[in-house]
């Protein structure tokens, strides 16, 4: 065994000491598995960002996949143990909120303006809001479609009952309108532009700027509780895609905007300004607009939900505390 | 030579002083950087409060008189909205020209787009209110609510995020701070290795071949001459050092080589010579023996007296020659090894007495008292004619030094010794000449006028010594010189020939 000099022992004891003075001791970190419910939107780049560029597993996290198509599916998944946290927009955990089941929201991942809108074949002489008075309108009830259209019949002055709803799954949208047995549809992100790009000149788009969706990862309170480290480094996998989407917001969701473009053959329609971790007024005021609604015309009893109270700002007050813009309700 | 010796020195010196103050200052200028960042922010923070403060008691104004606007349906509610409506947009460009970052300038932008929302309306609820139609009416201000609160939750996101955002620059400044403290720590301890490393090498090539040469110094002084510092590649003051050390070493072993061969040349020379001589001087002796005894025979036939005194002065330089040649053949046998002791059970008191009546006539001729104390026998292992050579040559030097002075001479016994003082009052040899007294052909007095080779006193130490004893000159006030001489009473080294020694019984 070749002979070690003193001064390099004497070296190493003492780069040693001082490292652990400097950094503190850590013990080495072994991946936590965690279930995430995703469902196909462009909305959730910076959860599909983050998957792609490794960031939960350099985070120290396993992260499982299972797909649904809705959000709403997702976070059906997530209450039922199917998985420990779920993809969803707002209006399905305020249903579900609503329905009384514990969501817990970890974070909000964007805010979009034209993630949703209504399409309708310009055969069916629909030129506003306003013409779909008794016309058949397709949407996924229970989602944030079902909102974005009361906001757009509210502007127009008619009424859910004016009009035909018809409750189908997304899958099902672009064949049903092929039938014609749709006027129009109510639909989001990749599909909306899938389905603008199948029927060209045929089709026709109608947008309303009174309607925010706020993509966003939620979950079973009490399970979330329950793997609260995992749920914490799964967060900071968040923040570093959203870091990196700052970094470099050209180049960043590049293979996303490429995927997009492939299968839609439009243009990714946001951008990187759009995404944003945390957890907000804006996210509490809306949820608080769509209870509003859901109570009056759906008919939910009881005292009007405190929103605040379905934050669970801990995992970001964590990681990346300038993120969380509401008072702490815990 | 090249000044490297210099270079390890004081080059790695520079290099971590201009290490450590490069470090130091850069770490100062990190500090006095983040201070001016935090001093900056801090100004923009106080101002963008001012302007939320400012901000929140519009929106709410505007509240109030859209409210009222469409309860009363008064239109001029309307242009106060509009004039308020207007302040709000100028304070939002405002907040844009203050630079407050790119996280708040996103809040600013959605706070802008949020008043154009409202503004358009604001313009539908007013045509609405002008129409007096209820339904648009309603919807209208149905649709300004929804985006107030928008606006609102905008405003509320903006004001926490400015708190936040001063949270995050202390947290912020504190993990600097750290970060700070680390990176100082760290340059201390790079620091203080290259210290280390350089000192490593300084040892290396400064302390470490002077240890060697110390080392070397003390081996050649220990005898062993073929001893030389290890030399290197290295071209610095230390291996010149070396060189010539090792340069020095090889002179000073051929001049030692050279004082050898002179003195065994010398010693040949003396043995030789005084055996050369021995031949001639018996020959000379026997014939004058016979020419004493015919000169005796002629005398006595009324011969000239004159040719008999020459015949007596002739023999007694002929007995001194022989006493000088006598000296030079001890001590080429002490030289070479080969003075042998003939020890005996010998009285020294009954020698030095019979030594003192031998000498009776010369001592009064030379008017030299001695005075012994002594017991009544002082009885050892040893050669008695070589004890009385020390005498001899101890006497002969009063004699020459210290004619007329009185001897004091003092026998006892110590312990296993016998010790015997010799002491004369004459002038006593100087402080400077005891070193080198016992020495073979020195004289403590060379300007005496008094002849002789100056090997008494070497005689006497080496006969002492080869007794198992020991001499030495002692000094004492009013006194000449006083030589100490011990001799063991059983001799601890055995003569090496005895062949005829007698042996105790």
């Amino acid at each position: 065994m070749p002979r070690i000099p003193k001064v390099a022992l004497v070296l190493a004891t003492l780069g040693m000491i001082t490292f652990t003075v400097t950094n503190g001791l850590h013990s080495p970190t072994s991946a936590l598995p965690l279930r995430l419910g995703i469902v196909n939107a462009a909305s959730y780049s910076i959860v599909f960002a983050a998957l792609n560029e490794g960031d939960f597993s350099n985070n120290g996290i396993a992260i499982t996949t299972r797909e649904y198509e809705t959000g709403k599916d997702a976070l059906r998944g997530a209450l039922d143990g199917e998985v420990d946290l779920a993809m969803v927009y707002e209006t399905p955990v305020v249903l579900a909120s609503l329905d009384g089941h514990h969501v817990g929201i970890v974070s909000a991942l964007a805010r979009l303006e034209d993630d949703t809108a209504l399409l309708s074949m310009k055969k069916s002489g629909i030129r506003s809001f306003e013409d779909l008075r008794h016309k058949r309108v397709g949407l996924t009830l229970g989602t944030s479609a079902e909102f974005f259209l009361y906001l757009g019949l509210r502007g127009a002055g008619i009424s859910f009952t004016d009009v035909k709803i018809v409750d189908i799954d997304p899958s099902e949208f672009v064949t049903a309108l092929e039938r014609s047995d749709l006027d129009a549809i109510v639909i989001w992100e990749p599909q909306l532009s899938e389905t603008l790009n199948r029927f060209g000149n045929r089709i026709s788009r109608y947008d309303s700027d009174l309607y925010t969706a706020i993509p966003m990862i939620a979950g079973r309170r009490e399970r979330i509780l329950e793997v609260t480290e995992a749920v914490t480094r799964f967060v900071r996998g968040l923040a570093d895609s959203e870091a990196r989407l700052r970094s470099k917001p050209h180049v960043a969701f590049k293979e996303i905007r490429e995927q997009f473009k492939k299968s839609t053959g439009k243009k990714f329609p946001w951008n990187a300004g759009d995404f944003e971790i945390g957890l907000n007024n804006q996210l509490v005021t809306v949820m608080n607009q769509e209870a509003r609604w859901l109570m009056r015309t759906r008919g939910f009893q009881g005292p009007f939900p405190d929103f605040n109270e379905l934050l669970m700002p801990q995992f970001l007050d964590e990681v990346f505390p300038q993120s969380v813009t509401v008072l702490d309700s815990r | 030579m090249k000044l490297g010796l210099a270079n390890k020195i004081f080059g790695p010196s520079i290099a971590i002083l201009t290490f450590l103050t490069l470090s130091i200052g850069y770490t100062g200028f990190e500090f006095a950087r983040e201070s001016e960042l935090i001093k900056a922010n801090s100004e923009i923070s106080h101002r963008l409060n001012a302007m939320l403060a400012e901000l929140q008691q519009l929106l709410n104004e505007r509240q109030v008189h859209v409210h009222l606007l469409v309860q009363e349906r008064d239109l001029i509610r309307n242009e106060r909205v509009i004039t308020i409506s207007r302040k709000i947009s100028k304070l939002l460009d405002g907040f844009l020209d203050l630079k407050p970052g790119p996280a708040a300038g996103k809040y600013v932008r959605r706070l802008i787009k949020g008043e154009r929302d409202l503004s358009k309306a604001r313009k539908e609820l007013s045509s609405s209110i002008v129409s007096s139609r209820e339904a648009e009416i309603l919807r209208g201000y149905t649709f300004w609510r929804i985006r107030q609160e928008k606006l609102l939750a905008d405003f509320q996101d903006m004001n926490i995020y400015n708190i936040r955002w001063i949270e995050g620059l202390v947290r912020s400044s504190e993990g600097r701070r750290l970060q700070s403290f680390r990176l100082i720590l760290w340059l201390f301890f790079a620091g203080f290795c290259l210290l280390l490393m350089s000192a490593a090498s300084v040892s290396k090539g400064v302390i470490r071949p002077i240890r060697q040469m110390t080392l070397a110094a003390r081996r050649i002084s220990s005898g062993d001459l073929e001893t030389r510092v290890a030399l290197s590649t290295r071209e610095d003051e230390l291996e010149s050092l070396a060189r010539a050390f090792n340069s020095m070493t090889e002179h000073l072993i051929a001049a030692n080589t050279q004082l050898r061969e002179a003195i065994q040349s010398r010693d040949q020379f003396i043995s030789v010579a005084s055996h050369e001589l021995r031949t001639p001087l018996t020959a000379l002796g026997l014939q004058l023996g016979i020419m004493g005894r015919e000169m005796s025979a002629i005398q006595k036939d009324g011969s000239s007296s004159r040719t008999a005194r020459a015949m007596t002065v002739a023999n007694r330089q002929l007995h001194r020659l022989n006493q000088l040649i006598d000296d030079l053949l001890d001590v080429s046998r002490i030289q070479h090894g080969k003075l042998i002791l003939r020890r005996s059970s010998t009285d020294l008191v009954l020698l030095c007495q019979e030594l003192i009546e031998r000498f009776q006539d010369q001592l009064a001729a030379e008017k030299v008292e001695i005075r012994l104390q002594a017991p009544e026998a002082l009885i050892g292992w040893w050669d008695a004619s070589r004890l009385e050579q020390v005498l001899v040559n101890l006497l002969f030097n009063v004699f020459k030094y210290a004619p007329g002075s009185p001897v004091d001479l003092r026998l006892f016994c110590t312990g296993d010794d016998a010790i015997l003082v010799f002491q004369d009052y004459g002038p006593g040899i100087k402080a400077e000449d005891q070193r080198r007294v016992f020495d073979q052909f020195e004289r403590s007095v060379k300007d005496f006028g008094v002849s002789g080779l100056g090997l008494g006193l070497f005689i006497v130490r080496e006969i002492v010594e080869i007794h198992g004893g020991g001499v030495r000159l002692l000094q004492e006030e009013n006194a000449g010189a006083v030589f100490e001489i011990r001799l063991p009473l059983k001799g601890e080294v055995e003569p090496p020939i005895k062949e005829d020694a007698p042996q105790a019984t």
